[in-house]
């Protein structure tokens, strides 16, 4: 029985009593960060992305609150699924619009030997959380100032400053970019990535999908039907750019 | 003495030289691998010709409705067909008829089911069998001479569904090797032996029984010689070579699946031990790889084609055709080496060789500590064609020791020493049901067992209708017990399985497996009650047909102790009430979560739960969570399952688990990673046994749509695999409603 399994807290109660608002849990998460990873959906994103994916996170309000205590433990329970190489993973929406409990987590599970990501558009710049966790997802949405304008909303000035931030420090992370047909599928958008994220472990590009239709449907919101999906081909040759 | 004459040669001598021991003889003998798949072979000219000549046969079967042809003539026994080719040029020889994938008629466990399986498919069957057993009864007139009222009830209103009292009940496990390793002479002398010692011992109702029963074995194992002499094999002394080890085992297998239409007919574990003479012959150059691949790509061929003659209802409630020919590949010795070798590879490798396919059924059973390369291996296997199931060898190797074998879907028997009678299994969310309405089923409304008042006014109190519950636990466990007591006395009596037991220790230990379906629908309701509020609605008889619920409530599959709890609790009472009531033969009680495939037959005959689920939806297949109840993910689901204990449930805890590879990971490498990482974790917590399907859910709508363009897809459900094209559409759609773990 798990109850048996419950940690004793003995020191920072309070710190680890955080709320945390949680959209939803996915515990076989294998496509953010390395190996099987319990992924942890925050609720709350500053910006509103015109692919967004998750549009139901978007909403500061709302999501099921829960502690630190409680994401441990789930951590825990979860743990013997991870391998070598899984843990946890913080997304959301956007994670670090929760910062002190998300760093709360990361400090928690760092203690236990779990391994922690967190997965950012790049918009809010929190360099306690870069530092503790052990790898960071870093969504770059353009490389012209203009173009990222028009997908994310505002200027590209902190998506950068974290880059440089994460470049400069030695910290793990890997840059992902989710590739729009017509919008930033050129050659010479994923070039200027490659440059720019020249310090990543790795470069992932994913392509755009319509498989959040229904959640448009389902908030009443008008879904972007003018997004492309990227053929496999293009997929590809862009993917030649980035391993050359 | 046996006289060993060269069949030993190059063997390590040991206990299994003076004794029947086969164990032994693989212990001493056998050679761990801990490599990769790369000395693997691909499938030979030959086989590509045979494999081409079985499919176009299973293509005329399909497009015949399912049957391709029947011995209407012979009642089907060891001895009582000409042998039957493929091709010219079969490796390993022998068909249950005269020709593959003809199916005898097998009257022993019921002549109706016999008679009705012919006519279904436009088949007669010769007078002559009707004549010779109107003198002899089956085990079904048996069974039914002895069934009180009260049993027959339940039966027909599905409170206990599929019991083996008009088929034959099968789960035993011959220990087939013996044939090849000591050769069928020794094993007569044994058993000769046995009665010896059994003459000693005063004439009580066991030991008569048990003196007529060997006469019988020994007789069945003369005609085994017969039979394997009809294809030219003489098998009285041991295997000299690989090929006839295999041969030799075959022939064993062969005349168990000639002789009893089991539901199901499991092969055991030989991989490792055929290993040990694939090695000699290896080491003596009389085979490379290429032709022991060779040998088990024939070998598996013939285990594709075994046949029962079945009728099509028995089909439905089983979903597909199946045989269940399980093969326990793996696990580790007690010695800390794994079991692992070269030919467990082989036989998995098969699935490329000859295509995917549900039989024979192979099971992996799993360690933490298997070699990486195995695990490795089994990811891929896994995810290319969704045949294999996983069983936690380190929860099974405790109780079992390293020689079992899964019989069925997740039955552990230690091979050769225990036998099991195999019982089917209750409905327990009929029952609660029944509980509810004090005694009135719900969908016929018919009086069945304990009369009491029923809980049909204003909302439902948990502990009331809980410990109502368990009152009606109480009863049904003793009638279970009593009912199986009546089957296997009578399946003892009439259709006892000669050839089988001949391959089996005299002094056996018997298991008596009992089984629960619906275990999530119960798990869901007494949570809704308990932490919801549930109103029953009756109709205007005053009976409970409906439920109206207010409220949120946990649900079982989301790694919640507050109604995972509740199903823990649930198997180990049920457990407890079983042991109360002594079982025929002093068999140990086991019990099973598991519904085979039989979960949309359950659902149809189950009217509606206070979960929230309708009268007649299909339930969750074995322990798993109900569909689409899971919200956090596949390994929440996982750890629900796995908090089950498998010490109430030693005759297993099926789980069917589905993924759409690419959320696995982003390449296969990944994917495969990940997937050893999930079985590992699984079995870490305890989860006893996990099918793995890995396919996309567009192409299993397209397969719906068009099945015969699909005629090797091969899906795995309850603890068995089947073809999708041969499932009823119901079962398809059942499927596809089932939860596909896949996240944006």
């Amino acid at each position: 029985m798990n109850e048996g399994k419950m940690m004793s807290f003995t020191t920072d109660e309070i710190q680890k009593n955080v709320l945390g608002y949680v959209n939803s849990i996915e515990s076989l998460g294998a496509l953010d960060g390395p190996g099987l990873r319990t992924v942890f959906f925050l609720q709350g994103c500053p910006v509103k992305c015109i692919y967004c994916h998750n549009p139901e996170m978007q909403d500061k309000n709302g999501g099921r609150p829960m502690s630190v205590i409680e994401i441990v433990q789930i951590a825990q329970r979860n743990r013997p699924y991870f391998g070598k190489r899984g843990g946890v993973t913080f997304s959301g929406g956007e994670p670090l619009m929760q910062p002190d409990f998300v760093l709360q987590c990361i400090l928690e599970c760092k203690k236990l030997g779990i391994h922690t990501v967190v997965d950012t558009s790049g918009v809010i710049f929190d360099k306690c959380i870069f530092d503790s966790a052990d790898l960071i997802l870093l969504d770059i949405k353009h490389t012209d100032s203009e173009v990222y304008r028009k997908i994310v909303g505002c200027a590209m000035d902190n998506s950068m400053r974290v880059l440089d931030y994460l470049s400069n420090n030695n910290i793990d992370f890997i840059v992902r970019h989710v590739v729009v047909g017509d919008l930033n599928d050129d050659v010479q958008n994923i070039k200027a990535l490659k440059k720019l994220a020249n310090k990543a472990i790795k470069i992932e590009l994913l392509p755009y999908h319509a498989m959040a239709m229904p959640k448009y449907e389902h908030l009443g919101w008008e879904y972007p039907y003018h997004l492309k999906v990227p053929s496999e081909q293009k997929m590809k040759e862009l993917q030649k750019i980035i391993d050359s | 003495m046996l006289k060993t004459g060269n069949f030993y040669d190059g063997f390590i001598s040991g206990k299994w030289q003076s004794e029947i021991d086969v164990a032994d003889f693989i212990k001493q003998n056998y050679k761990p691998y801990e490599g990769d798949s790369s000395f693997l072979s691909d499938a030979t000219q030959r086989t590509k010709r045979a494999r081409e000549k079985m499919e176009s046969l299973f293509l005329q079967e399909r497009q015949k409705g399912g049957v391709l042809d029947i011995d209407v003539d012979n009642v089907s026994t060891v001895v009582s067909y000409e042998p039957g080719y493929l091709t010219d040029e079969d490796i390993i020889l022998g068909f249950q008829t005269d020709k593959p994938l003809k199916r005898g008629v097998n009257p022993f466990g019921g002549l109706r089911m016999a008679v009705d399986s012919c006519k279904a498919y436009g088949y007669k069957v010769n007078p002559k069998i009707f004549e010779h057993f109107k003198y002899a009864a089956t085990h079904n007139d048996g069974v039914f001479r002895a069934y009180t009222d009260e049993m027959r009830a339940l039966r027909k209103y599905g409170l206990i569904t599929g019991l083996p009292d008009a088929y034959g009940r099968g789960r035993i496990i011959g220990d087939y090797r013996r044939v090849a390793l000591y050769g069928v002479d020794r094993l007569i002398e044994a058993k000769k032996s046995d009665m010896q010692s059994l003459a000693r011992i005063r004439m009580n109702d066991e030991n008569i029984r048990l003196r007529e029963e060997v006469f019988c074995q020994i007789e069945s194992l003369e005609q085994l010689k017969i039979m394997a002499s009809s294809y030219g094999c003489d098998i009285s002394k041991p295997a000299m070579d690989a090929k006839q080890a295999v041969q030799w085992t075959y022939f064993a297998y062969l005349a168990s699946i000639k002789e009893s239409n089991g539901a199901a007919m499991s092969l055991g574990r030989v991989g490792t031990f055929f290993d040990i003479y694939f090695e000699r012959d290896m080491k003596n150059g009389i085979l490379d790889e290429t032709s022991v691949q060779e040998i088990m790509d024939d070998f598996v061929i013939k285990l594709r084609m075994s046949r029962q003659l079945r009728t099509p209802e028995y089909n439905e409630l089983f979903a597909g055709d199946p045989t269940w020919v399980t093969e326990s590949i793996g696990g580790m010795g007690i010695d800390g080496r794994t079991l692992v070798t070269k030919t467990s590879f082989r036989i998995l490798h098969t699935l490329y060789n000859l295509g995917a396919s549900p039989e024979p059924n192979l099971t992996v059973l799993w360690s933490q500590s298997l070699p990486e390369g195995f695990k490795n291996y089994c990811a891929k296997v896994s995810l290319d064609t969704s045949s294999i199931q996983y069983e936690n060898d380190d929860l099974m190797r405790p109780i079992s020791g390293d020689d079992y074998g899964i019989a069925c879907c997740v039955s552990s028997m230690k091979i050769g020493k225990q036998m099991q009678f195999f019982g089917a299994r209750c409905n327990l969310a009929k029952l609660l049901l029944l509980s509810i309405n004090g005694g009135r089923e719900e969908l016929h409304d018919v009086k069945i067992g304990l009369q009491t008042d029923a809980f049909d006014k204003g909302v439902l109190e948990f502990d009331k209708v809980y410990k109502r519950y368990r009152e009606y636990i109480k009863w049904l466990a003793e009638v279970y017990v009593d009912t199986m007591n009546v089957i296997h006395y009578m399946h003892d009596k009439y259709a006892y399985e000669k050839i089988m037991l001949s391959l089996h220790d005299t002094n056996i230990e018997r298991l008596m497996a009992f089984g629960v379906a619906g275990l999530s629908i119960v798990a869901d309701s007494l949570s809704a009650i308990k932490y919801a509020k549930v109103y029953p609605i009756v109709n205007s008889n005053g009976l409970v047909i409906d439920y109206k619920i207010e409220g949120d409530y946990p649900k079982y599959g989301n790694d919640d102790d507050r109604v995972d709890s509740i199903a823990r609790d649930l198997v180990e009472v049920f457990y407890k009430e079983l042991t109360n009531s002594p079982t025929y033969r002093g068999a140990k009680h086991t019990l099973s979560v598991l519904t085979i495939t039989s979960n949309v037959v359950y659902g149809q005959k189950t009217g509606t739960t206070p979960c929230g689920r309708k009268s007649g939806q299909p339930f969750a297949p074995g322990a798993n969570p109900y569909h689409g109840r899971d919200e956090n993910g596949a390994v929440a689901s996982l750890n629900s399952v796995a908090k089950l204990a498998y010490t109430c449930c030693k005759d297993g805890i099926s789980n069917t688990f589905s993924v759409v590879p690419s959320t696995l990971g982003k390449n296969n490498v990944d994917r495969q990673t990940n997937l050893v990482s999930l079985i590992d974790g699984y079995f870490d917590k305890k989860g006893h046994h996990i099918n793995i399907n890995a396919y996309n859910r567009e192409d299993l709508l397209k397969a719906n749509e068009r099945p015969e363009d699909y005629p090797n897809l091969t899906i795995r459900v309850s603890g068995y695999a089947v073809k999708f094209a041969a499932l009823s559409k119901k079962h398809r759609e059942e499927v596809l409603a089932r939860t596909f773990h896949n996240k944006l």
